[in-house]
């Protein structure tokens, strides 16, 4: 293994493990595109049931990545989930080192 | 494809889902047929009432669509596009109103034959023209790529009709089936849209809320 390997090696493992995961990755790159969206949005557009939708955000809002805001609309609770600045950092960041890891993987290829 | 385009795709994609209910196709469908049928003198004034499609475009995604789809506030650029939107349709409707307007008084007023006839035969193939531009625009601003088939159809109904020639039939009539021929073509669009957007996106339960 040459010094460059190791490096590489560094890079996959400075991933961030929690946006990582294809279901809250789903869930940034949902709430990245856009300032802020409701629960109900991100249902279909996750295509993850309500359970696993409310586990996700509540790890990203444990990890500071999103900010929840919940109101009342029509006597009905209203669920607003929004990225936080660390939360965009984070996952710019994360589309910088995966674009890096598979530049260097289809350089390897050829 | 690089990861910015898949993320530009994805805004596109959340985008036009809120036009995936087939309820702008409806409304705009109305609108034209409202015209086809206003192009009869006996319901001209239907034609003066068409832009009230409006009021069903706002109930239906209110009814219809919010409580499927959800709320999203959209980036800054597609605020700002949707700013220039909002104008574009307001000076659009607004001309196309007046127009409507002109060609109503024209058929209900004591004018000269030689300007009922310049009116009735030149300005209205304009108008079609307009309306038919309008729908295309529709699918430029919304970026629904089925305003393009729905406008499209429309420009060649209206270079048929020029091309076509019936010297009996009065353009009036011909215009009326142009009208509604593309009218009920984009509500049956619509529709279709409609029904796919019931199975797609059914009514969440308890979707409203964040478990802890």
């Amino acid at each position: 293994m040459s010094a460059d390997d190791g490096d590489d090696l560094r890079h996959i493992s400075g991933i961030d493990k929690l946006i990582h995961e294809p279901a809250r990755l789903a869930i940034m790159a949902q709430l990245y595109i856009v300032q802020s969206a409701d629960f109900l949005f991100l249902l279909p557009q996750t295509r993850l049931t309500t359970g696993n939708l409310s586990r996700h955000i509540s790890k990203l809002e444990e990890a500071g990545y999103v900010r929840v805001e919940k109101e009342f609309v029509n006597r009905k609770p209203h669920t607003i989930v929004q990225l936080t600045e660390a939360g965009r950092a984070v996952f710019r960041e994360y589309i910088e080192t995966m674009k890096h890891i598979m530049n260097g993987l289809s350089e390897g290829k050829s | 494809m690089t990861p910015e385009m898949n993320l530009k795709e994805m805004e596109r994609k959340a985008w036009t889902a809120y036009f995936d209910d087939g309820i702008l196709d409806i409304t705009v469908g109305l609108f034209v047929l409202a015209f086809g049928i206003g192009m009869t003198t006996q319901y001209a004034t239907v034609a003066a009432f068409a832009w009230m499609a409006v009021f069903f475009f706002g109930a239906a995604k209110k009814s219809i669509t919010l409580p499927r789809v959800g709320l999203v506030k959209f980036s800054p650029e597609r605020e700002e596009r949707m700013k220039k939107e909002i104008s574009f349709f307001v000076i659009f409707f607004s001309m196309t109103a007046l127009i409507g307007l002109a060609f109503f008084l024209t058929l209900t007023t004591d004018l000269p034959q030689t300007i009922r006839t310049l009116v009735g035969e030149m300005a209205l193939v304009g108008y079609e023209l307009i309306i038919a531009v309008g729908i295309l625009l529709v699918g430029y601003w919304k970026q629904i790529k089925r305003f393009y088939l729905y406008g499209g159809f429309f420009l060649i109904v209206i270079v048929a009709g020029l091309l076509i020639d019936l010297p009996e039939a009065n353009p009036l009539t011909i215009m009326m089936y142009e009208f509604t021929g593309t009218g009920v073509l984009i509500l049956l669009g619509g529709f279709v849209v409609l029904a796919r957007f019931f199975r797609r996106y059914p009514r969440q339960e308890g979707g409203g809320y964040v478990s802890r």
